[in-house]
């Protein structure tokens, strides 16, 4: 039974699309098929972290809702020969080629039904095990869609007070749409801060689970968008914090 | 032993003088040897014990500032002054606060103490007070700590009644102290930081010998050096004491306004009206209760 994990924040810069890439890595490399949707293609984020360049983009998963293409048309094979040596693959699908298509698409009177329909045959025709939402930050439709449909909502916060608010009417929204399973992530810590400390506040505040918290990394902020960190520094402790990460969100 | 001199005075600069990793010690005076030919001996000791300084100690002074762990630093900083100055004993003390001092690394090595550093035995010293008037007897590190100059101090026997924890401990083990040596350690503002002490320099045949004033010199040198390293760790300790909690703060009244405007619209009530029917659809499993 395949699993959706929606990862989001409310804030842009909270490293969400590297989360998403090492969660998705991480899973990939225990042998699962993974797809990852990204809803972002205009910024850099995901698919340059794969080496996908935009210009190889033509169809996306919009296209494929308006009929224009089949849905393994969408799907691009980023798969390292390392996670497919360990039996495991990563399909990146962009969600939409121009900003705020997918809203469109509802907002046009199109059933929430047929985008479902789109995800579920993703799934089957790609046999995933597991497909990764990486979100647009912020709060609006296609956000809100995603939680929806997720089985795992990951959100992503720094410890910082432009995030605080944002991220609790987040919590409190997916609660409304009852998501299954709700963890936190606090991210870009800096090194004043003891990780065990801010993970007990965060907690105690907007009473939900925190699956880890990463320090700011100067090895992270190097590699930045050359390549996904796990496969770069398997032995590295955040790679081993992404592992940790990662089997607490499909538990 | 070094061949024999010749009768020129070597060049100041000669940079082809071996360095050698033990530290250059006094020679001794020989009958045999007339005072010229001695006189040559002491220049050409003074030379390999700049050279020593140059190619030795600098640099590793130096490289301390790159250890990116405080342990090992520690470790590197105090097995370094052990070794030029044939020490079999020494601990590194940190400044705690204004009035106390704290034991950071300890070895005695003719006891096989190792505390702290990498070893995994961490000191289990209470902090060592810094006395506000006379620190006669006191130990050599409070001494330098609050004097802030080093001090060398020979036959050390301190009290039993006003021995401090180390010093307990040293006599419970059956350590003697003879002859000690403590500098301070100090940050680029000048401020005492902390302190190094040495005790109980042995020759190579394990017989008690004392602290040479060149000796003295380059621990001194060392501790300059390695203050910059250490300083900046201590920095991050006297951060990391401050607690520096996380202050989280949500307007609730504020978010359940900012909540309210989105679940009201249309589109929100029209995902949550069928959130487990959608959930279930895009899995392609027919009984949502199925799931797990």
């Amino acid at each position: 039974m395949a699993k959706t994990i929606s990862i989001h924040s409310f804030r842009g810069g909270t490293g969400k699309s590297n989360i998403t890439a090492n969660l998705a890595t991480t899973l990939a490399l225990r042998g699962n098929r993974v797809g990852i949707v990204d809803t972002d293609i205009q910024s850099p984020g995901i698919h340059v972290l794969f080496g996908l360049d935009e210009s190889v983009m033509v169809r996306a998963l919009n296209d494929y809702l308006w009929g224009e293409c089949p849905i393994e048309d969408t799907a691009y094979d980023v798969t390292p020969p390392v996670v497919r040596s360990a039996g495991g693959s990563i399909n990146l699908i962009p969600s939409s080629l121009k900003p705020g298509e997918i809203a469109r698409v509802l907002r046009e009177g199109y059933d929430v039904s047929r985008l479902i329909d789109g995800i579920r045959e993703l799934i089957r025709v790609l046999k995933l095990d597991y497909l990764v939402i990486d979100t647009h930050p912020g709060l609006n439709e296609e956000t809100l869609l995603s939680i929806t449909i997720s089985d795992v909502l990951l959100v992503v916060m720094r410890p910082d007070s432009q995030d605080y608010q944002g991220t609790a009417v987040t919590v409190d929204l997916a609660r409304q749409l009852e998501v299954p399973r709700m963890l936190l992530i606090v991210n870009k810590v800096p090194a004043a801060f003891e990780l065990e400390a801010v993970r007990q506040k965060v907690m105690s505040v907007y009473d939900v689970e925190v699956a880890g918290v990463f320090p700011l990394s100067d090895d992270m902020v190097q590699l930045a968008s050359a390549d996904v960190f796990c496969l770069r520094h398997p032995d590295h402790p955040m790679t081993a914090l992404f592992g940790e990460v990662t089997s607490k969100a499909i538990a | 032993m070094s061949p024999p001199p010749t009768t020129d005075i070597p060049a100041q600069h000669d940079t082809a003088v071996a360095v050698d990793p033990v530290f250059p010690t006094t020679p001794a005076m020989d009958v045999d040897r007339s005072d010229d030919d001695y006189f040559i001996d002491l220049i050409r000791v003074e030379e390999r014990r700049n050279a020593f300084l140059t190619s030795v100690v600098i640099p590793l002074g130096a490289s301390l500032v790159y250890e990116t762990d405080f342990n090992r630093l520690l470790e590197r900083l105090l097995i370094s002054a052990m070794s030029l100055s044939s020490a079999d004993g020494g601990a590194v003390y940190l400044r705690r606060d204004d009035t106390h001092l704290r034991v950071a690394i300890l070895r005695r090595e003719g006891k096989g103490v190792a505390l702290a550093g990498t070893a995994s035995v961490a000191p289990d010293f209470g902090p060592i007070e810094l006395p506000a008037g006379s620190t006669d007897d006191t130990s050599p590190a409070v001494r330098a700590t609050v004097s802030g100059e080093t001090v060398v101090v020979f036959d050390r026997q301190p009290s039993r009644s006003t021995m401090n924890d180390v010093e307990a401990f040293d006599d419970r083990a059956g350590y003697a102290l003879d002859t000690m040596l403590a500098t301070p350690l100090r940050d680029n503002a000048g401020r005492i930081i902390g302190v190094i002490e040495l005790c109980n320099p042995r020759s190579g045949e394990g017989e008690p010998i004392g602290f040479e004033a060149a000796v003295v010199r380059t621990v001194e040198a060392l501790a300059l050096l390695a203050a910059a390293a250490v300083s900046s760790y201590v920095r991050q300790e006297k951060l990391k004491d401050q607690v520096r909690q996380l202050k989280v703060e949500v307007d609730r009244a504020k978010k359940s306004q900012q909540v309210d405007a989105i679940t009201k619209s249309d589109y929100f009530q029209q995902l949550q009206s069928r959130a487990r029917e959608i959930r279930a659809s895009a899995r392609g499993v027919d009984d949502p209760a199925s799931n797990r």
